[in-house]
C-alpha cells in the first residue's frame, strides 16, 4: 500500500482525534497539551496518575468541559460539543465511577430516564420498556439483575452494570469507561470484558481508564499515557512492559513494594472475633490479629467481606458473636465510632468521598479531625502546634498540596487518602482497619501507602486490610483470609498463594473456573 | 478521580491566625457579592439622604446592629452545622415575656439579674428543645424549628394574653440600653463579648471544628469519631442562649415585654448569614462574614427608612435579597 493510501486508511479508521487541547482553571492548568487518537474497533487505555488530566480530558470529550484551545474530530468531522447532550447525540457515552442512577426508581426506569418510550399523547409505554430492559440486560450478560428491582436494593457492582447498560441502550460509537472494574468482582469483570470485546467487533471505540495495570494486557489494544496534563506516549499495549508504563506515568522508577517482615509480629492479640454474625453477610467468622501483623481480608461481593470492617466499627449491625478489641470484650452496642476512635482503633472507610473526607474543609482540619483532644487542653486548640504537626505529616507522607489550608476536595484521590492516613496516625492507634486503601489511587501514591502500612505494622500496630484488589493483598499482608459465604474459606500465609489460588478460595472451591 | 471543574480559586473562611488579616481576606474573597453591594448602597444612601453619614445616624446603626448581629451569629452557628433555625424570632418574643414578667415581679437590681438569667434560660430552653429533636430524633431542622416557632409564639401569647407587659423599671433600661462602662455603651460591650466568645468557640476550640466537620459531611465526621449528636445539640443550645441574650437586651431597649417581638428575624437572619457567605449546605463560611452580612442588612434598612421607602416594600427587598444571596451561594460553593 502506498504511503498516502495507508494514511487515508488510518484516517478512516480513526473515530476520535483530539489534538493540542489545553484547559486552564483558575490557578491550575488541568490540560497543557493533550492528544488522543482512538480507532474504530479499538480498546484504548488512558492511563496516568491522579491529576494527570484524564478526567478533564474526558470532560472535554463528553462536552462537560470547554477547552481553551485545541482541535477535535469525531467520525471524520470537526467536533466541539458545547454540552453533554450534544456529545450524547453524537453517539458518545461515558460511564463514570460515581453513579448517576436514581436510587428510588427501578432498573427499567433508570435505563430509560429521559428517553422514555412514549405512545400517543405522551403516555409512557411501561410494558414495552420493561420487555426492552429485560432483553437488553440479557443480551449484555447481566441477566442476574432484575429489571423491576429498585436501584437502591442492588449491590454496588450491580448498580455499576446498570450504568453500563444505560450507556448501551443504543449502541454507542464511542464509550468511555472510568475505572470500570473497581466495583466489580471476578465474574462480573469477565462479563464486562466479553461486552467490550463485542463492542470492539461491532466497530465501536472504547476508552478504558484504569489504575489497574494488569487489566491493560487483558483487554486493551493501545495505551495512551498522560502526565501533568500532557500527552506522554501512545503505543500498542503489547509493546509496553508494566515497568515502562509506570515510568512513563510517574516520570520515575518505582520499585516493587517490599513484602512486610514477619519478624515484628508480636504475641499479643489486638483483635479476636469468634462466630461473628452480621445482619446480611457474615455467618460465623472467627479470626484473630496480633500486634505488628498485617492481615488481609478478601472475597467476592456479597460474601460478607465488605461488612467486616463496618461491623467492627459499629457501622453495621452485629447479630451474634464475640468481639475482643485490644484485649477487652465489646458488646455490639458499645461499638461506636466516637468511642472506638478514642480507644485506639482507626477505621479507613472504603468510600473516601462520602465517608472519609470533609470535602469543603482544609487539608489541615481533615488531618486533625480525630485527634483534636490531643491538640490542647479542655478542647482549646493549640493551633501553632497543629500547624507544625500537619506540616510534618504532609512532608512525611509526601502529600502533594500547595498548602495545608487548601480545601481537601481540590487534592487528587491519592493525596486525599494520604491525609486520611495522617488523620489515623495522629491518633496513634493500636489497630488499623483499612478498607480499599488504594482504590482510585495513582501508582506513586499507592507505593507510598504500602510503605506506610508496612511501617505501621513494624511500629507495632495491628493492621487489617480489606480489599477487592488481590494483588494488593498479596503485596502487603502477612496473612490473607479468604471469605466465602460469610465464613473463612481458606487462610494463606505470606508467599503461599498466587492470585489464582486466592480467587479460587473466594469461590470456596479449588477451581475458580468451575464456579464461574 | 477528582473533577477538575472543582478547581476554582477560592478560599475557605477557616479563621487563620490573625483576626484582622482574616477579616480582610474574607471580605475580599468570601463575601464577594457583599462588598460591591456595600459600596453601591453606601454611595446611594449618602447621596439620597444627608443624614445617612451623620455621626448620630452611624451611632444609631451601631446600636441597632447589636441585637440583629447577636441573632445572626446564632443563625450562623447552626447553619455551619448544616441546619438553620426558624424559631429565633419566636424565641426572642418568649424571652422578652419571661424577662419582663420576672422583672415586674421582683423589684430592684436583684430583679434585673434574675430577669436576665430567666431570659437567657428561656432562649437556652428553646435551643435545647430544637437541638434534642434534631440530634436525637433526626427530624429535619426545617420542620423542628418551624414547629417550634409556632409553639413558642403560642406560649408567648398565652402567657400575656396578647397584651404587652408594660411598666418595666427605668433601671432596667438604664443598665442594659443607655448604660455604659468607661464610655462604651453596654449593648456594644455585650456584642463584643459575644463575638469574642463565638470566635474562640469556632476557631480555637474543638467545638467549632466539630461544627464545621458535621456541616461539611456528617457521615465522615461520625466515622472520624466526632460526637455528631452532641455537636448538633450544642450548636442549637448555643444559638438559643445567644437569642436569649438578644431578647433580654431588646426588651431593655423597647422597655416592655412584647409577645410579637422579632417577627421577621428568622428570615432576615438567614438572609444576612447567606449574604455574608455562610453556605446553606453547611460547613462553609466564617463568623466575620456573618457579622458583615448583619451590618449590611441593618444599614440597608436604615437607609431605606431615611429615603422614605415603606416597610412593605422593604419586606419585598429583604425577601428578594435572600433569594439572590442563595443563588450567589449556589454558584460560589458549586461542586
Amino acid at each position: 500500500m502506498p504511503e498516502s493510501g495507508r494514511r487515508r486508511q488510518q484516517l478512516m479508521d480513526t473515530i476520535l482525534d483530539v489534538s493540542g487541547v489545553r484547559k486552564r482553571f483558575p490557578g491550575v492548568t488541568a490540560l497543557a497539551d493533550a492528544h488522543l487518537m482512538v480507532r474504530a474497533g479499538e480498546v484504548h487505555a488512558l492511563v496516568g496518575e491522579n491529576g494527570a488530566g484524564k478526567s478533564t480530558l474526558v470532560g472535554v470529550i463528553c462536552g462537560a468541559v470547554q477547552p481553551d484551545t485545541g482541535r477535535m474530530r469525531f467520525l471524520g468531522e470537526d467536533y466541539h460539543p458545547r454540552s453533554p447532550q450534544e456529545a450524547y447525540q453524537s453517539g458518545i457515552r461515558v460511564v463514570f465511577q460515581h453513579l448517576s442512577l436514581i436510587p428510588n426508581l427501578s432498573v427499567t426506569d433508570n435505563l430509560f430516564l429521559g428517553r422514555e418510550m412514549a405512545g400517543a399523547l405522551g403516555f409512557i409505554r411501561r410494558r414495552d420498556m420493561g420487555v426492552r430492559a429485560r432483553t437488553l440486560l440479557e443480551e449484555l450478560g447481566f441477566a442476574h439483575i432484575p429489571a423491576s428491582a429498585r436501584v437502591d436494593t442492588l449491590s454496588t457492582s450491580q448498580k455499576y452494570l446498570v450504568e453500563v447498560a444505560k450507556a448501551m441502550l443504543e449502541r454507542p460509537k464511542l464509550i468511555i469507561l472510568d475505572e470500570p472494574t473497581a466495583a466489580l468482582n471476578a465474574a462480573e469483570t469477565s462479563v464486562l470484558f466479553d461486552l467490550v470485546a463485542s463492542l470492539k467487533d461491532a466497530g465501536s471505540g472504547v476508552i478504558w481508564i484504569t489504575h489497574r495495570l494488569e487489566e491493560l494486557y487483558q483487554i486493551t489494544d493501545q495505551v495512551t499515557v498522560m502526565r501533568d496534563g500532557r500527552f506522554v506516549e501512545s503505543r500498542p499495549t503489547a509493546s509496553l512492559e508494566r515497568d515502562e508504563i509506570i515510568r512513563l506515568m510517574t516520570g520515575r522508577q518505582i520499585a516493587d513494594s517490599e513484602a512486610p517482615d514477619p519478624a515484628h509480629i508480636g504475641s499479643e492479640n489486638r483483635l479476636v472475633i469468634s462466630d461473628l454474625h452480621t445482619a446480611g453477610g457474615l455467618k460465623g467468622l472467627s479470626m484473630a490479629v496480633r500486634a505488628g501483623e498485617v492481615v488481609g481480608l478478601g472475597g467476592l461481593a456479597g460474601s460478607g467481606v465488605e461488612e467486616i470492617g463496618r461491623a467492627l466499627y459499629g457501622l453495621h449491625p452485629v447479630t451474634r458473636g464475640e468481639i475482643e478489641l485490644l484485649g477487652r470484650p465489646f458488646r455490639p452496642r458499645d461499638l461506636r465510632p466516637h468511642r472506638l476512635a478514642r480507644q485506639g482503633i482507626f477505621y479507613l472507610p472504603g468510600d473516601r468521598q462520602s465517608e472519609g473526607i470533609v470535602d469543603v474543609r482544609p487539608v489541615s482540619e481533615n488531618a486533625t479531625l480525630s485527634s483534636l483532644d490531643a491538640l490542647g487542653r479542655m478542647g482549646f486548640l493549640h493551633r501553632l502546634n497543629e500547624r507544625r504537626t500537619v506540616a510534618d505529616y504532609v512532608q512525611r507522607l509526601r502529600v502533594s498540596t500547595p498548602s495545608a489550608a487548601q480545601p481537601i476536595k481540590l487534592l487528587s484521590g491519592g493525596n486525599q487518602q494520604k491525609v486520611l492516613f495522617a488523620r489515623g496516625m495522629l491518633t496513634e492507634p493500636q489497630l488499623f482497619i483499612l478498607e480499599e486503601p488504594t482504590q482510585g489511587v495513582d501508582v506513586g501514591s499507592k507505593a507510598d501507602i504500602y510503605a506506610v502500612t508496612r511501617e505501621l505494622a513494624e511500629a507495632g500496630a495491628a493492621v487489617i486490610v480489606i480489599s477487592t484488589d488481590t494483588r494488593e493483598l498479596l503485596t502487603v499482608c502477612h496473612r490473607i483470609i479468604a471469605i466465602s459465604q460469610g465464613r473463612m474459606s481458606r487462610e494463606f500465609t505470606q508467599g503461599e498463594a498466587d492470585e489464582e489460588q486466592l480467587v479460587s478460595a473466594y469461590f470456596g472451591s479449588q477451581d475458580s473456573r468451575e464456579a464461574v | 478521580m477528582n473533577t477538575m471543574a472543582e478547581t476554582r480559586g477560592r478560599e475557605t473562611g477557616d479563621g487563620g491566625g490573625n483576626a484582622v488579616l482574616d477579616a480582610a481576606r474574607i471580605i475580599f474573597t468570601k463575601t464577594g457579592a457583599l462588598l460591591p453591594l456595600f459600596v453601591i448602597m453606601a454611595i446611594y444612601f449618602s447621596v439620597a439622604s444627608e443624614h445617612f453619614l451623620s455621626g448620630r445616624n452611624m451611632s444609631t446603626i451601631a446600636t441597632q446592629s447589636v441585637y440583629f448581629t447577636l441573632v445572626v451569629i446564632a443563625q450562623a452557628i447552626v447553619m455551619i452545622t448544616g441546619g438553620f433555625d426558624l424559631s429565633v424570632g419566636a424565641a426572642l418574643a418568649l424571652t422578652s415575656i419571661t424577662t419582663s414578667s420576672v422583672i415586674v415581679a421582683v423589684p430592684g437590681a436583684g430583679g434585673i439579674v434574675l430577669a436576665t438569667g430567666a431570659g437567657m434560660l428561656t432562649g437556652a430552653s428553646v435551643g435545647a428543645a430544637n437541638g434534642l429533636l434534631i440530634s436525637q430524633f433526626r427530624v429535619s431542622p426545617l420542620i423542628v424549628t418551624l414547629g417550634m416557632a409556632s409553639v413558642v409564639s403560642g406560649l408567648a401569647l398565652i402567657i400575656t394574653g396578647g397584651v404587652p407587659i408594660f411598666n418595666l423599671p427605668q433601671l432596667f433600661k438604664e443598665t442594659l440600653y443607655t448604660g455604659d462602662l468607661a464610655g462604651v455603651p453596654v449593648p456594644w460591650l455585650v456584642v463584643l463579648l459575644v463575638v469574642g466568645i463565638a470566635y474562640i468557640a469556632l476557631y480555637w476550640h474543638r467545638l467549632g471544628r466539630n461544627w464545621y466537620a458535621v456541616g461539611g459531611n456528617p457521615v465522615s465526621a461520625h466515622i472520624a469519631g466526632v460526637p455528631v449528636k452532641r455537636a448538633l445539640f450544642l450548636a442549637y443550645l448555643s444559638a438559643g442562649v445567644l437569642v436569649g441574650i438578644a431578647g433580654v437586651m431588646l426588651t431593655a431597649r423597647v422597655g416592655s415585654g412584647e409577645p410579637n417581638l422579632g417577627g421577621t428575624f428568622a428570615l432576615q437572619s438567614i438572609a444576612a448569614a447567606v449574604l455574608g457567605g455562610i453556605s446553606l449546605r453547611g460547613g462553609q463560611g466564617s463568623l466575620w462574614g456573618a457579622i458583615l452580612g448583619a451590618i449590611f442588612l441593618v444599614l440597608l434598612q436604615n437607609g431605606l427608612d431615611l429615603v422614605g421607602v415603606s416597610s412593605y416594600l422593604q419586606m419585598i427587598i429583604t425577601g428578594a435579597l435572600l433569594v439572590f444571596a442563595v443563588i450567589v451561594d449556589h454558584y460560589w460553593h458549586k461542586g
